[in-house]
């Protein structure tokens, strides 16, 4: 039996589809009970929705063998965890954007607003730019208009946010997509059919 | 003698015990460490450290010291000049490290082994038997997986020079993460042979003769030859004994290139969801604290993933309850313990019956009177 943890969301439903074409149907998916596990004895396989944030949470501390999750999540908090396959979906970038008007003065420190801590910190060290933090967890577009940070660094999907509050892209850092994830150790026990899952998505992402 | 009879031990005791008795039976001698080591010494190794934190505190002399994160670095530091023979400790330590999950230090039990000086084949095997046998003693379902640095050395000498991008690639290997490696690949122009080896290497192969034949194909250097020889040889000789079926063979997993050199070892077993052993050849460690010529592998089990699959509740819980008041006679109540005491039955004296007592012997005491009931 394999359990994975799906994100919550558009995302989630998109990647239960796939699974259900390549054979890993669940029929409890499909009814409007309010049970949080989902289980296809039949086809060895159990999901559950959670957070796109906690999936890697999930699967690090091997409470599901395998998860979706946004290369966002892994690039800031890091799991220690198997990335096995790029899902090519879900796409987007993770950018730095500000106003439209915006002129970096190098003389000071730069005020960056974020939810990903650990990217920016990353990105402007790779660049040697000196910054100043500003984790916010939420509306992180609002922080430049009302002056509480320069930048902001955030996902970036169609920009449409951005546009409607004269906001633009000033740095493309790293495009994002979704990731099939694995635990470590479940890797080791199950990988006969964790890599019948792969090879099985593969085929499926790649028609 | 059998330690599971010895009822008062629990689970990750009794394990301790087995694992001792392992090393002792294979001439290892226990080495036992001080609590505390220069801060210095550590700061010097840090690159070697789990984790960047490090208990300091200034001792009667104001000099800084250190609660030891680690045990191999001390034991290193205090061997013999081990050229021309050998030095086989074992240890049962605490170590003092820094916990991702809750960013607060946490004290770790660790159980491990050490072998200074020569290191054939033979000695080689050992130990991965030993690390096999451990793995083992704690649960049946158990995996070590087995890798080589020479390869992954040797097949990212192949790919660059660069020691930013040999660390990417690295981390990249450590996640299996082939998508990513491919556009790495890319970006810097990478040699295709090598990158294609790599991309091979990653996707795992699901028998070890498949891994082993994949590794010995794509060997494109001395060095990854030379690794899969050994590999080889090592899995050769454990066929033989049946311990192979606990062997997952993945070149793919590396370690810092500056302290590690051979084998790499990292052992799982079912229930825990990280590894609980891991260890390897150090030999570039014994070069950087001036030892050079002098070998060393070893590797260390880590108890603090254990607790769960060791620990069970019921262990806690005596086998009989005596419940008694101010009118309960001592003198029976002496008897009565000593009794079963006596008869290696554990007992807990109290004035009423807890809710969550079950599968135990209740004994009543009122004046002179016991009353025996199960339930």
């Amino acid at each position: 039996m394999i359990s994975v943890a799906l994100p919550k969301g558009r995302l989630g439903s998109k990647v239960f589809d796939i699974f259900e074409k390549i054979g890993y149907d669940c029929d409890e998916m499909h009814s409007d009970s309010r049970q949080l596990i989902f289980t296809s004895e039949e086809n060895g396989i159990s999901y559950f929705l959670v957070k796109p944030s906690d999936v890697s949470i999930y699967v690090e501390h091997g409470a599901a063998d395998i998860g979706i999750v946004g290369k966002d999540i892994l690039l800031e908090y890091e799991p220690d965890v198997y990335e096995l396959l790029d899902l090519n979906i879900g796409k987007c970038n993770m950018c730095v954007a500000g106003k439209n008007d915006f002129k970096d003065n190098p003389d000071v420190s730069l005020r960056v607003a974020t939810k990903f801590v650990n990217i920016a910190k990353t990105y402007y060290k790779s660049i040697n730019r000196d910054i100043e933090i500003i984790k916010l967890n939420g509306s992180i577009e609002l922080a430049p208009i009302l002056n509480l940070s320069d930048v902001i660094v955030d996902i970036v999907e169609t920009g449409t946010t951005l546009k409607e509050n004269n906001l633009s892209v000033l740095t493309k850092i790293i495009p994002i997509s979704a990731r099939l994830i694995a635990n470590k150790a479940s890797y080791k026990f199950k990988t006969d059919e964790i890599q019948n899952i792969i090879r099985k998505f593969k085929e499926e992402i790649e028609k | 003698m059998s330690y599971d009879n010895l009822k008062f031990l629990y689970n990750d005791e009794i394990s301790v015990l087995k694992l001792r008795k392992l090393y002792e039976s294979c001439g290892f001698k226990k080495y036992r460490m001080g609590k505390f080591e220069s801060y210095d010494f550590y700061a010097k190794n840090k690159d070697f450290l789990v984790g960047n934190r490090i208990i300091t505190f200034s001792d009667l002399n104001g000099k800084l010291m250190a609660l030891k994160p680690d045990v191999t670095l001390s034991i290193v530091k205090n061997a013999d000049d081990m050229k021309n023979g050998r030095q086989k400790l074992y240890y049962t330590e605490n170590v003092y490290r820094e916990s991702k999950d809750i960013h607060e230090f946490k004290e770790i039990f660790q159980v491990g082994l050490e072998v200074l000086g020569e290191i054939d084949l033979f000695q080689t095997v050992e130990i991965i038997t030993l690390a096999i046998k451990s793995l083992l003693e704690i649960d049946k379902d158990a995996i070590l997986d087995i890798s080589h640095m020479g390869y992954t050395e040797g097949l990212t000498d192949c790919l660059t020079n660069d020691p930013a991008l040999r660390g990417k690639i690295h981390s990249l290997f450590s996640q299996k993460n082939a998508h990513d490696f491919l556009k790495l690949a890319d970006e810097h122009s990478l040699p295709k042979n090598p990158v294609n080896t790599a991309v091979c290497i990653m996707n795992a192969a699901t028998s070890n003769e498949d891994a082993l034949k994949i590794a010995e194909e794509n060997a494109l250097n001395g060095k990854m030859q030379e690794a899969v020889t050994e590999i080889k040889a090592i899995y050769s000789i454990l066929s033989d004994t049946g311990l192979d079926k606990h062997i997952k063979i993945d070149l793919s997993v590396t370690d810092d290139p500056g302290y590690y050199n051979g084998i790499l070892m990292h052992g799982y077993v079912n229930g825990v969801p990280r590894d609980i052993l891991s260890g390897g050849r150090y030999d570039m460690l014994m070069s950087k604290m001036g030892k050079n010529g002098t070998h060393a592998m070893g590797f260390a089990i880590y108890f603090d993933a254990l607790d769960r699959i060791l620990h069970t509740k019921e262990k806690n819980s005596p086998d009989a309850y005596i419940i008694y008041d101010s009118l309960s006679s001592p003198d029976t109540l002496v008897s009565l313990t000593e009794r079963l005491a006596k008869n290696n039955i554990s007992y807990s004296a109290l004035n009423s019956l807890p809710d969550s007592a079950k599968n135990a012997t209740v004994y009543t005491v009122s004046g002179n009177e016991v009353k025996e009931e199960k339930i």
